[in-house]
């Protein structure tokens, strides 16, 4: 026996209908307060058919994570391309996990590099190699940046890809220091600044940064390393003539 | 004769809907579906045994986190809509429906049981899965030598995708009050479930708009109690367990009232 | 044991039509049908297949809705609450679920009927063992033999002790045996009171177990009345059994 509905009624299909749609307007305002992130239309046409279905299924974590395996697998085999491809289409999946955008860069800008070309390679064409490897990897995390406008880390890991890349401590320490002002910041970020500083020959600036953020720095959090800053401070006033 | 019989009693609705839901846990738990998936469920998240050559640390942990959740939350999206259909319609079509329905249970009722025995199916199957996945993470974790999120914030995570697929399954349960089938049913469930996670699109397209009448799934992603570590505030939990409540209780409240106007 | 109206069923100019879809003519399942049936009393509803029958015993049951008329049971309408709590239905070949008890079936259906929680048990064990099924109550309904599921269902209708048992095809798929068994258990339902509705096509079991009978056909009501008003003044004799039918009852029970 079957129950279908025999009786075709308008008022059965569309007073839900018309019932369904205030309820769901009235509960507008309480999906804002819980303010799902949005996904960004780019990634989506990205992303194209694949895990398509994962994303619709909900599991936008678990496809980007399977395509971090591929990667990392086409790491693994040093298929360049294969690599950079799937890190793409990983971030396409789910922007939101930070391992992808810090260990993707590092791929990028320190193993990719060095996997082109014969062992016999003249010099300038693998430090060209290296500085497109650098190139991409800062490219990379400026869109990570996008994704993730205050993160500390993604700042800090493109500091310290200027200093490996070429040495360009005065980028590095801007970046550095807006690291710093991130909410979250690791305490090291704003002790690097003031280093960097020092080393850029800029020793008054470095001593007014240090003096600023020492108070700030916990005394019973090791990480904090107050002491270091503190012996840095003299060391600048020793350097500067101050008492 | 029916002197001492209980008649109407709203008292009364909470044990009737209790039986319909016993019942439909009963049922369905000797349906082979159930097991089917919880086999696959663990099957996936063993799968992530062989992650072991992946050893990238803390992140690796998170990966098997959402790898086991994601499948948990996907294959129960499927359980839930497969199994109300299929528990739905095997009543109605075998005739037992039109016998229990002439009784004095109402037909909101047994909707509600229906739904309720559902979400029992869906908690067993949900903790089942986040058991196992538990003990591979604190395994790993010890092997390794990092740290997950705490305990009480995987109990969140866990929670979020049981009450993700429990919508589902009141979805389903509305489209089962129109549909005639069980596989349109299911189907219909699982693609209403699909558009409910492109709520996440509506500001790109305005040609999308319409879609906020959805029930926006996305609002139940794990990954950010995963990635930070931090539960969800008490403001948030009970907000969220509103629209979720809000939402079963509106889809379960339309299937009642086409339910209540089908005939047999 | 009747309600406090003469009549425990009484259609009023009954009529259901059905129309699929906006382009489906309207198609007409039941018209203008009038009948009444006292407690007590059995109603055999007969007719070829698509005369309407299971759609009247619905209607009865609260099911259907009707399009025309009135469906009235002790003078409440056929569906409301009033009705329902008086009101036992069993529906045409209907499938139990296989992996439960006898038991647990009757108890489930008590309880949803509403009977109190203190009696469901007490409920469940005499309706099964009305039903001649005490011995095997424990038994999955898988091992049920097709005679065995019939009569769980009427001690499913009959569990809350409606004043109404309302049957669709009880009969059908039922050997001779099967068959007998079922006519002693609604002949001693209509013993207890209760008015008994049944829909069949097996005229010689409605002649010999009915009160009151109704040919429907083509959704009309074609005839209704006692046997003997539709038969004439003089009731012919019980039709004797057919000489095969009789061995083979002869052959089962002196097994």
């Amino acid at each position: 026996m079957s129950s279908s509905a025999a009786n075709f009624k308008l008022r059965v299909v569309l007073l839900p209908l018309l019932l369904w749609l205030p309820a769901a307007w009235a509960l507008r305002p309480l999906e804002q307060r819980l303010a799902a992130p949005q996904v960004q239309r780019a990634q989506f046409d990205r992303l194209g058919g694949n895990g398509l279905i994962g994303m619709l299924g909900g599991m936008r974590a678990a496809v980007a994570s399977g395509l971090w395996l591929r990667t990392h697998r086409a790491w693994e085999q040093q298929d360049a391309a294969g690599t950079k491809t799937l890190l793409q289409l990983t971030v396409a999946a789910d922007e939101r996990p930070l391992y992808f955008w810090l260990n993707g860069a590092r791929m990028l800008a320190c193993d990719i590099p060095t996997w082109s070309g014969a062992p016999d390679q003249p010099e300038v064409v693998r430090r060209k190699a290296v500085r497109d490897g650098m190139a991409e990897a800062q490219a990379f995390l400026k869109e990570g940046l996008r994704a993730h406008p205050e993160s500390a880390e993604i700042l800090i890991e493109m500091a310290n890809l200027q200093l490996r890349a070429g040495g360009d401590r005065e980028t590095a320490a801007a970046l550095f220091r807006c690291a710093a002002g991130q909410p979250g910041a690791p305490h090291y970020a704003a002790r690097i600044h003031g280093e960097l500083l020092r080393e850029l020959g800029r020793p008054e600036e470095a001593l007014a940064w240090l003096r600023e953020i020492l108070p700030g720095l916990p005394a019973d959090v090791p990480s904090a390393c107050r002491g270091v800053v503190e012996q840095r401070i003299k060391a600048l006033e020793a350097e500067l003539g101050e008492k | 004769m029916a002197a001492d019989i209980q008649t109407f009693g709203y008292r009364d609705s909470g044990r009737r809907v209790a039986l319909v839901a016993r019942q439909t846990l009963a049922e369905a738990l000797r349906l082979h579906l159930a097991g089917l998936f919880v086999v696959l469920g663990i099957a996936s998240v063993l799968m992530v045994l062989w992650l072991r050559e992946f050893n990238f640390g803390a992140g690796e942990l998170k990966f098997i986190a959402d790898f086991g959740l994601g499948a948990t939350g996907l294959l129960g999206m499927l359980l839930s809509a497969l199994a109300t259909a299929q528990l739905f319609f095997d009543d109605l079509e075998s005739g037992f429906a039109a016998c229990v329905l002439t009784k004095t249970v109402r037909r909101w009722e047994y909707l509600a049981g229906r739904l309720a025995g559902v979400m029992a199916l869906l908690a067993l199957f949900v903790a089942g899965q986040a058991l196992v996945l538990g003990i591979m993470i604190s395994v790993r974790e010890a092997q390794v030598g990092a740290a997950f999120v705490p305990l009480a914030v995987f109990l969140q995570a866990t929670a979020l995708v049981w009450l993700k697929v429990s919508l589902v399954a009141a979805m389903t349960l509305l489209v089962c009050s129109y549909a005639g089938s069980a596989l349109f049913a299911a189907w219909a469930g699982l693609m209403l479930a699909a558009v409910a996670h492109l709520r996440s699109f509506t500001d790109q397209a305005s040609w999308l708009g319409w879609l906020r009448i959805w029930p926006n799934l996305g609002l139940f992603d794990v990954d950010p109690l995963l990635s930070s570590g931090h539960g969800l505030t008490w403001d948030g939990l009970l907000a969220l367990g509103a629209y979720w409540l809000a939402f079963t209780v509106l889809f379960t409240g339309l299937a009642a009232y086409v339910f209540k106007r089908r005939e047999f | 044991m009747s309600g406090s109206h003469e009549w425990a069923v009484e259609l009023a100019a009954f009529g259901k039509s059905y129309a699929g879809g906006w382009t489906e003519t309207r198609r007409w399942a039941v018209a203008d049908i009038s009948l009444r049936l006292a407690a007590g009393q059995v109603l055999g509803l007969c007719g070829p297949n698509g005369s309407g029958k299971s759609t009247t015993l619905k209607a009865m049951a609260g099911l259907v809705t009707p399009t025309r008329g009135d469906v009235l049971i002790f003078g409440a309408i056929a569906g409301s609450p009033a009705a329902r709590t008086r009101v036992g239905y069993l529906s045409e070949s209907v499938r139990f679920p296989t992996r439960q008890t006898g038991r647990e079936l009757l108890r489930y259906c008590a309880g949803l009927a509403g009977v109190p929680a203190r009696q469901v048990e007490g409920r469940a064990a005499a309706a099964l063992d009305w039903a001649g099924l005490g011995a095997a109550a424990d038994c999955r309904l898988a091992v049920y033999s097709k005679g065995m599921r019939q009569r769980l269902g009427l001690a499913q209708a009959i569990v809350h002790e409606p004043s109404v048992v309302l049957l669709d095809e009880p009969a059908s798929g039922l050997d001779p045996e099967g068959r007998l068994a079922l006519v002693a258990l609604i002949r001693d339902l209509a013993r207890q009171g209760r008015a008994v509705v049944f829909s069949s096509h097996l005229l010689a079991q409605a002649e010999s177990l009915c009160d009151r009978i109704a040919l429907l056909g083509g959704g009309r009501l074609l005839a209704e009345g006692t046997p003997a008003e539709l038969l004439g003044a003089v009731r012919p004799a019980p039709p004797a059994s057919s000489p095969l039918e009789k061995l083979y009852l002869e052959k089962i029970r002196g097994r």
